[in-house]
């Protein structure tokens, strides 16, 4: 689970997060990432929905069990994947 | 790994954040929530679960995402409602207002 | 006399665009035929929503710029050059074109006759939308011959524009105030002034706030309107001067100063 400044989470598997599928980005060319683009620290998560690459991301915690984050406890999709269009909860 | 605290309720002084620019009033919510409820709740009053304030709805911040909006109070900061809408429905998540209050037309 | 409508579901609806009315070289009024319009409150907006002929569609949220007691609904557009709404609606949208929409919207930043006074409106930009449609309200409202009601009721607008060009509903207002000593405008221009400006030449300040707004004990209505960082600074420094945060209504924008 991804903590972000302000109270939001979101939940990604640790198999989506190895092996360079994911990043923690915390500068843009040659500058820190700018806070409209979710610096000082965000999590850039390429292969899933946008709402996974949280802005501002503070802590990541490292669960055992699954727990639907902010948005997916709000109608998104538990995982997000867009090659299957998996947009709000209910998709396939 | 770090034990998850209230830390994420602790803020920066507003306009700090990158967001702040970005803060509208509750009556920036009020369409979607018409969705779900007949009177407008703008003119309704809640109570924060937070600090346990209460003020008018439309008084309220809000943060719109494009994936939905998010309510908060301007005094602790804590969520006082999320709203989302999918194409079939709209989700509301009431749980950081203890109490809403409409008055009826006079 | 304002309609009030039963309170039902607020839906989506077409309406009829009837013409677009020129105001300043960025903005545009609509005026709109609506079939079964339930009356509206000065100050609530509408909902407006563009399906692209691929489904995808774009709502983006208009105050309403007419007064209750006028026979067409109006909406006053600000073009924004990033905008993904806005330049449809004030480049391209013709009479005879329609456009959906629902409404009305709000009932926290919204002013009545009955509500009271007195009133001090501070805009920003295009954020004098929905207080004028609270002045053309105030100035339908009441008969041209009650000086004793208006008197109840003064009214001063403090008004923010880049240039004097930008000033939309400019003439409208100078008219107004013509012809009604109970309402005052003014203005104050954030860049070049036209030859001769004798008027206020800067942002919206404490030192202008304390000139022009009512005193704290007058206990004034207070609506302002327009980009969030205006409205944020705006608000605080009245509080700060002593009004009530209860009777302080806010109405933000944005970053950008209007719906996009």
């Amino acid at each position: 689970m991804a903590r972000s400044d302000g109270g939001y989470t979101t939940n990604v598997p640790l198999a989506d997060l190895t092996n360079g599928k994911a990043w923690i980005a915390f500068n843009y060319g040659d500058a820190p990432l700018p806070p409209e683009h979710g610096g000082p620290a965000r999590l850039l998560v390429p292969h899933l929905y946008f709402w996974k690459s949280a802005k501002w991301v503070r802590e990541l915690r490292f669960m055992e069990n699954d727990t639907p984050g902010f948005w997916e406890s709000l109608g998104y999709h538990n995982y997000g994947d867009p090659w299957r269009e998996q947009r709000y909860a209910g998709d396939e | 790994m770090k034990k998850a605290t209230n830390q994420s309720r602790k803020r920066s002084v507003a306009g700090d954040r990158p967001v702040d620019s970005l803060r509208l009033d509750g009556n920036a919510a009020a369409g979607m929530l018409s969705e779900i409820f007949v009177p407008d709740l703008t003119a309704g009053r809640a109570k924060c679960a937070g600090c346990g304030t209460t003020r008018s709805i439309g008084a309220l911040h809000v943060y719109s995402h494009g994936m939905g909006m998010v309510v908060r109070c301007p005094a602790c900061d804590g969520v006082v409602l999320r709203v989302a809408r999918t194409p079939t429905r709209v989700w509301l998540d009431a749980r950081g207002a203890i109490s809403i209050v409409i008055s009826g037309e006079n | 006399m304002t309609a009030r409508a039963p309170a039902t579901r607020i839906e989506w609806r077409l309406t009829t665009v009837v013409d677009v009315v020129p105001e300043t070289p960025s903005t545009r009024t609509l005026r709109l035929e609506v079939p079964g319009w339930p009356g509206h409150r000065a100050g609530q907006h509408v909902d407006v929503r563009l399906t692209a002929e691929d489904g995808y569609q774009a709502e983006r949220s208009y105050s309403i710029a007419s007064a209750p007691e006028d026979d067409k609904l109006a909406l006053t557009v600000e073009r924004l050059d990033d905008g993904e709404v806005s330049p449809y609606l004030t480049e391209e949208l013709r009479a005879g074109d329609k456009l959906e929409l629902r409404g009305p919207i709000g009932g926290y930043f919204v002013w009545d006759v009955p509500t009271g006074g007195p009133l001090f409106l501070v805009a920003g930009g295009s954020g004098i939308v929905p207080l004028m449609a609270m002045i053309r309200h105030r100035n339908s409202s009441l008969a041209a011959g009650d000086r004793e009601a208006r008197k109840k009721l003064p009214t001063r607008l403090l008004y923010s524009s880049r240039g004097w060009d930008e000033v939309i509903y400019r003439a409208e207002l100078a008219a107004l105030v013509d012809k009604d000593p109970t309402l005052e405008v003014v203005h104050t221009l954030t860049r070049n002034p036209p030859d001769g400006w004798t008027g206020f030449h800067r942002r919206i300040d404490r030192g202008m706030l304390d000139q022009v707004a009512w005193p704290a004990s007058d206990t004034p209505r207070v609506f302002v309107c327009g980009p969030t960082p205006l409205v944020e600074a705006v608000a605080g420094t009245l509080v700060d001067l002593g009004h009530q945060p209860a009777l302080v209504k806010t109405e933000r924008f944005g970053p950008t100063g209007g719906p996009t």
